[in-house]
Parts: C-alpha cells; structure tokens; sequence
C-alpha cells in the first residue's frame, strides 16, 4: 500500500513540475472563460439569470474532462514513444499507481478554469457567483477532478491497447458533456436516459457542484459525494486492471518499445 | 506571370488530392459517420438543450439553426492545422521554390474541411430539428444545403487566413483555430441574436462570413426569399474579400521566408 | 551464488504471416559476482534481447535467467530492485525536465525516500561530470552528456548488478575515456556489470571475461586477453589488378587464410600471422601491384575465423 502511494506521489509531483514548464498546456484554458459567456449569454437573454451558476459549471467541468482526456492520449504513448516506459517497467515502481498521480498532477492544469470562469462571469457578463456551500463545492471539485484523473486512466490504457481508439479522444467529450448533464441536468431527460447518465461519475459531479453553488440547502451531500469517487474508483480499477494486462502481453510480445 | 486559370485548376486540383489522401488517412466511412458526425451533432444537442433547459421551444429553435451553423466554423476552421502540415512536414521551401500562387495551393490543401463541413452542416441543419418537433419543409431542403455549402466556402476563405497566420507562428495553430471557433460561436449571433451584444461586437460579426449565412438560414426559416438572396449576397462579398486578404497572407509569408525570416523550414 | 545464471534462455518473436524469428537460442551464461562480463557482438545478435530479459521488460520463451538468485518472471519484483539498467542511445530521458528532476524522479521510482534521494543525485552528479549543468534541461544536453545521465540513472538504486546495453554509442572520445574510468571505479566497488558492444577494443578494455554471441547463439566465453589476441593475429589485404599467377603464389605462402575475388578486380586475402601479412605484401609490391590496402577485419569476419576454428559450425 504505502509503496502504491508512493508511486502516486512521485507521479504527482513529477506531473506538477512537467506543468511548470510546458507553457502550451495552459492554452486549452482558454475554453473556459469563451464557453462560460456563450452558455451565460443564452440563459441572460432567455430571462434565466437565475441559472447563471449553470454557466460556470458547465465550462470548468469540460474544461477538466478535456485536458484528462488530452493527457490520457499522450501519456503512454509518450513514454513509448521515447523510450521511457522499458526503463519505467523496468524500474520497481508501480506502473498503473505511477499514471493515475500522473494524472492527477495533470488535473491541476484545469484548475484554473474555475477562476477563469467565476471571473469571465463576472467581469464580462456582470454575473458574480455566490458559493453559497463553500466547503461542499471544494471537496466536490475535489472528487470530481480524482474522479476524472481515474476515468483517464481507464481511457489511457484504451489508448494504448487500440490505437484506433484515438479517434475516441476526438468523438467522445461531447456526448458525454450531453449524456452526464453538464450544463442541463439530466433530470430533464426521459427516464431511460437519465439511467443512462447516472452511470457517469460527472452527473452526479455536475448535479453536486450546481448544489453547492445554490442557497438553498443541498440533500443527502455525503452520499453524493461518495457516489462521485465511487464511480471513479471503478473507472480506476478498470484502467489499472487493463493496465497490467497490457503491460504484460507487451512484454510477452515485445512490444514495449515499439513506437 | 500572367494569371492563367487553366494553371490555377491545376494548382488546386493537384494539391486537393493530397488533401484527399490525407483525409482519408485520418477517417475511414465508418469513423467519419460514427466518430465525427456523431461529435458534431452531440455538439448541437449540447446547446439545443439550453433551450430545453430555459423551457422555450422557439428559442430552442433558434438555437439548433445556430448550433448546426458552428458545426460548419468548428470543421472548417481545422484548416489552420492541416495548412500547417505543410511546414511539418518540410514542404515549404519546395512551395517558395515553385512558380504557384500560393493561396491556390493552401486553398487545396484544406479543401476536404469545408467540403465534410458542408455536409455535415446539412445533416445537422436538417436531422436535429425533426426531434424537437421542428421539421424543416420540403421545398426549403434544396436551399438549406446550399446555403450550408456557401458558408463552408466562405467561412474556409476566412479560415485559410488563419492559416496564414498559423504558418508564422505555428505553436499557436491549434490555439488560433479554437480561439476563432469559440469566439464565432459566442459572437456571431448564433446562440443569442446580435442585439444581445454591445455595437462593438455587432460590428466585428459583420466581418464574419456566417454571420450573414446564419442571417440568410434563418430568413430561410420565415420564408423570405429576398431576404436569403441579399444576406447570400452578403456572405459571397465578406468571403471574397477574406480571400484576397489569404492571396496577400500567403505572399507575404512565402516572400518573408525568402528573406530568411520566418524561418520556414 | 552468481550474479547472472542463465540457463537454456530462448526467445522467440512472431513474425506476421512468416515464420517465427529465433532472437535466442538456448544461451547459458553464468556471470559470478564483481565480474564485469563483455557481451560482444554484431548488430542484431541478441544482446539487447538478452538485456530486456534480463531487466524483466520481456518475457523469455523459455528457460531461466536468475538476478542474485531471484529469478526474471516469478520473482520480478525483487530483480528490479536488484538490477540497474542502461539502454544505449538518447532516448528515455524527460527532454523538458532538467538532469536532477530526471535523476531524482528514477531515484523516487527506486523507492528511495526523500532525504536520500537528494543525496543520492547530488553524489551522481557529481560522478558522472554533470554537477555543473544540474539545472538545466535534458533535451538541450549533447548526446555524450545524455548517456551520462543515462548512467547516473542507472546507478541510482545503487544496484549490485548493472546492465549497460551499447553505453558508449555515439560518444565522443573523451566522453567514452571518462565512461571507461568510471566503469573500472564500480567493479573496485564490487558492482557486477554486463556490458554489451560491438567494439572489440571496448570489450578488450573493460571485461575481465567477454562473450561473442551471434545469431542468438553465445559461442564462447574467453579472458579478453585471449580474444584480443586471437584478433590482432587476423589482417587481411585488398589489391586490385593481381595477376592470377601471383595468386595463386600468395595462397600458398605460409599463414594465409583466404584468398577471395570480391566485386571482380578485388582480390581480399586474409592472414593469420603477423608475418605472413608482410610477406603478402611484399609478393604483391614486387609483382608490381601498386592498387595495395591493409587492414583489420571487421567483427564478423573475426567471428568466422574464431568462430569456425573451434570448429563451432556457423554456416554462412
């Protein structure tokens, strides 16, 4: 246990210090502050300011999804690519815990977005946001973006093992934006389908973090909160399992370093 | 030189057919249908429910057309990626070294963007209202296919001076394409109208080709021909003029690399 | 107990639609501990593959190969701990992170807590000559520099067996002179080191036992002494324009090994006594053949001689 946590910390750490330097990174930020004006403008001009909150929710949640899916493509094949992961099997590191803090390092590229966002509100559109539940909407911002770092790593094993799967990095965020209610509550949906989105950890991520936002007192927050790592937590077992079985069948094959 | 138009075909007919090649190394059928029409129309539903979300069925309306219309900017706009594979890719100084007018070349070298996104505008324009309850009429069809391809045309116009710039500055064309897409998408009066917006604002729409295309798919929707005509019209002018402004970028950047600076290589 | 057992170890590779490629077969090698062990060899010998069995990254078909007396697949854990690995070439470092975030990433990979991980990298650093450039990127690093750090990366669990596979590829002289220094400092410290090269003067000067491999197979294991002179006795002689009646009196001369017409007008005669390479020479210059070039043969050609006179059987 304490060397699997070891192995995330070292990949935490390693990840932070890469983001200090790749300057290019923080350009995907950029979304953020446009996609909040364009979703606060509709909800303004359609007399609904009073969904103002949705606007600021919806663009950070993408915002972390993408950059999770952005890192979940390139990391392995990065590491393949440059000859580094023989040497990181080789080593005693746990591999699988290794990606995951990676991946968490790489979510604190998103953060920013938050503030982008509450500022783009405010600042362009007039709109401040109130946190109304403060210590909720942190430790569900929390959950969220381990939750996304854990959905990555179950996509980065995808990635590697199917190269074609690539074009899944393209296709899929915006379904998902859809099917786990990002900017419009999957309540409005017909019931098969909100069954549908309850799967996705996000949903109930996006359905918590508009709560805490809201004055009024938000319902059974513990469970929610439990239900966002939960399902996060399945999606980081599915990639670590997935994971070693690459690992294993590249090493019978020999195809570790193949580029 | 003297402009010779059966030259300039085959300028743009060679190049297409590498932009040909390399589109169909990136899709197949199956992922383009499945994948990326799928992206695309999941993108119209994403703003399409805002509508749903502020319970306004007419508003949900003017968003879809709006939507469906970004499809045709988000698709055409990756034209400042591929335009600038051919400086990845080495290409460039056999380009500065042959005697094409370069605009043509670039024109097609994306050329596969705007001709996916007129089809994919189409089937967005056209699959996404019938389920909110918002069928276009039979006889309009015709016409809102080629107003998606007008838009295709002239918003990749626009787009190919993007390109232009990208060539320069190429750590930021993958930034300057978003960042063209997202403000479009935000300022051009397709998810709230123009008026919404400060004058300014109004005012920098104007320069951006789907303004008008949106202008002239909505009066479609009213059934005002005149109205379709004059804002066509419009569109085909603001493109030609982004077009001459390409045919200048393109001259400019081959004519810096020349003297060595730009460092194309 | 060994450093290295390896015994009966095959490997074999898939080929699509063809037939599988024998990378190696049945090699036993055994390395006792503090020795440093030449693995020589041509390109596409086997060495690298024998390398990433041995550092656990591949699978063996079959047969065993034991680290310390852990052995690769059932006990994986234990022989990384155990084992420092040097591929050749540039690549494998985090080019955007500087020598001391990369060496001290791999020293956290080892499991080396924080403290000592600092003083862990600072010493290498030092070691390998690149206390002076700590802080700056590896991608701007020249290639000599890269493998430095490749080395200090492969010392940084301080591992009582190293792997070096092709270390001094593509370094410059002084580079490779420092690498050698540095090589002889960790055998005094008792480190067993298994060096891979295709250069018989690399091999000659750091291992106190060299093995020749090819084509899968290890086909001896000799006290570089031995090689070294069994190489030094081998030269051969290129000429153009020889007569055939002077041919046939240089293959009769004592000590030649061959004489082969290659590419039409070159004659290549290969010798097996210093003298006999002047007495060659001289048979040529007086027969008037002036188009004249000594040389040494290359690996392969010493394997065929080394090879063949042990009676080894190598078809080619």
């Amino acid at each position: 246990m304490t060397a699997l946590l070891r192995a995330f910390g070292l990949g935490f750490g390693f990840q932070a210090r890469e983001l200090a330097v790749s300057t290019n990174a923080y350009f995907s930020l950029v979304s953020a502050p446009f996609f909040t004006i364009t979703l606060l403008s509709m909800v303004t001009y359609s007399g609904r300011g009073d969904l103002a909150s949705y606007a600021v929710v919806a663009p950070t949640l993408m915002t972390l999804w993408l950059a999770a899916l952005m890192y979940a493509g390139e990391m392995i094949s990065e590491d393949r690519e440059g000859g580094r992961l023989e040497l990181l099997v080789a080593s005693p590191v746990s591999f699988p815990a290794l990606l995951f803090g990676r991946l968490c390092g790489a979510m604190l590229l998103a953060l920013p977005a938050f503030g982008l966002s509450i500022l783009a509100a405010g600042l362009v559109m007039d709109a401040w946001i109130t946190i109304h539940h403060p210590v909720l909407f942190v430790l569900t911002a929390l959950a969220v973006t381990v939750s996304t770092a854990a959905t990555a790593a179950a996509f980065s094993a995808l990635f590697v093992l199917a190269p074609s799967a690539r074009i899944v990095q393209n296709t899929l965020p915006m379904p998902v934006f859809v099917l786990s209610g990002v900017m419009v509550p999957i309540t409005l949906f017909p019931g098969w389908l909100e069954a549908v989105g309850r799967l996705l950890y996000l949903s109930w991520g996006a359905d918590l973090m508009r709560d805490a936002l809201a004055p009024e007192a938000v319902e059974h927050a513990a469970l929610r909160l439990l239900m966002v790592l939960a399902l996060g937590a399945l999606g980081l077992l599915i990639g670590g399992a997935t994971i070693v079985r690459f690992l294993r069948r590249a090493r019978s094959e020999g195809t570790l370093s193949q580029v | 030189m003297t402009f010779s138009p059966v030259r300039a075909a085959r300028t743009v007919r060679g190049a297409a057919m590498v932009a040909h090649a390399d589109f169909w190394t990136i899709y197949t059928w199956r992922s383009w249908s499945f994948a990326w029409l799928v992206r695309l129309l999941c993108q119209v539903v994403f703003f399409a429910l805002v509508g749903v979300l502020v319970g306004d069925p007419e508003y949900t309306a003017f968003i879809i057309v709006g939507a469906a219309m970004m499809v045709c900017v988000t698709e055409t706009m990756l034209t400042s990626s591929s335009t600038c594979w051919e400086r990845m890719q080495g290409r460039m100084p056999l380009i500065t070294a042959s005697p094409v007018e370069p605009v043509l070349l670039f024109f097609g070298r994306s050329v596969f963007w705007p001709v996916s996104a007129a089809v994919t505008t189409s089937v967005a324009l056209l699959a996404v209202p019938p389920f909110f309850g918002d069928p276009w009429a039979l006889w309009k069809v015709p016409f809102v296919i080629v107003l998606a391809a007008l838009t295709a045309l002239t918003t990749y116009c626009l787009a190919l001076v993007v390109g232009a710039l990208a060539l320069s500055f190429t750590e930021v064309r993958n930034i300057a394409s978003t960042v063209m897409t997202l403000y479009t998408t935000a300022f051009s009066g397709a998810m709230v109208p123009l008026d919404f917006w400060p004058p300014v604002l109004r005012w920098i729409a104007q320069a951006l080709p789907v303004t008008h295309g949106l202008d002239a798919v909505r009066a479609l929707q009213d059934g005002d021909l005149g109205a379709v005509a004059a804002a066509s019209g419009l569109m085909l002018a603001v493109g030609a003029v982004w077009f001459v402004v390409a045919t200048l970028a393109f001259r400019r950047v081959l004519a810096r690399a020349r003297r060595g600076r730009g460092g194309l290589d | 107990m060994p450093a290295l057992e390896i015994t009966d170890l095959t490997r074999l590779y898939r080929r699509k639609g063809g037939e599988d490629f024998e990378a190696l077969a049945g090699v036993d090698l055994t390395v006792p501990e503090g020795e440093v062990h030449g693995l020589l060899g041509p390109n596409g010998a086997g060495k690298t593959t024998l390398c990433k069995i041995i550092s656990t990254v591949l699978l063996p078909t079959s047969g065993t190969v034991r680290v310390l007396g852990h052995d690769v697949v059932t006990d994986t854990h234990a022989v990384k701990l155990a084992l420092g690995v040097v591929f050749g070439g540039e690549k494998g470092l985090y080019e955007r992170l500087t020598a001391r975030q990369n060496l001290d990433f791999w020293a956290g990979a080892y499991g080396l807590s924080r403290r000592r991980r600092r003083a862990r990298v600072g010493e290498l650093l030092e070691r390998v000559g690149l206390d002076g450039r700590a802080d700056e990127r590896a991608g701007s690093f020249s290639r000599g520099m890269k493998q430095r750090l490749h080395l200090a990366r492969g010392l940084v669990s301080d591992p009582g067996v190293l792997i070096l596979d092709e270390p001094t590829v593509g370094m410059d002289p002084v580079a490779a002179r420092d690498f050698r220094a540095l090589v002889h400092e960790l055998r005094d410290g008792g480190t067993t080191i298994l060096l891979t090269t295709h250069d018989m003067a690399e091999a000659a000067a750091l291992s106190d036992r060299v093995s020749l491999i090819d084509r899968g197979r290890l086909e001896l294991t000799e006290s570089p002494g031995t090689i070294g002179d069994l190489v030094s006795a081998y030269e051969r002689v290129d000429a153009r324009g020889v007569p055939d009646h002077v041919r046939d009196r240089i293959a009769a001369l004592d000590g030649v090994v061959s004489v082969r017409e290659d590419q039409g007008s070159l004659v290549r005669v290969e010798t097996e006594q210093p003298d006999a390479t002047l007495a060659v020479l001289r048979t040529l210059v007086d027969s008037g053949v002036r188009d004249v070039a000594r040389s040494r043969p290359d690996l392969e050609e010493v394997y065929l001689h080394l090879v063949g006179r042990r009676g080894m059987g190598v078809d080619r």
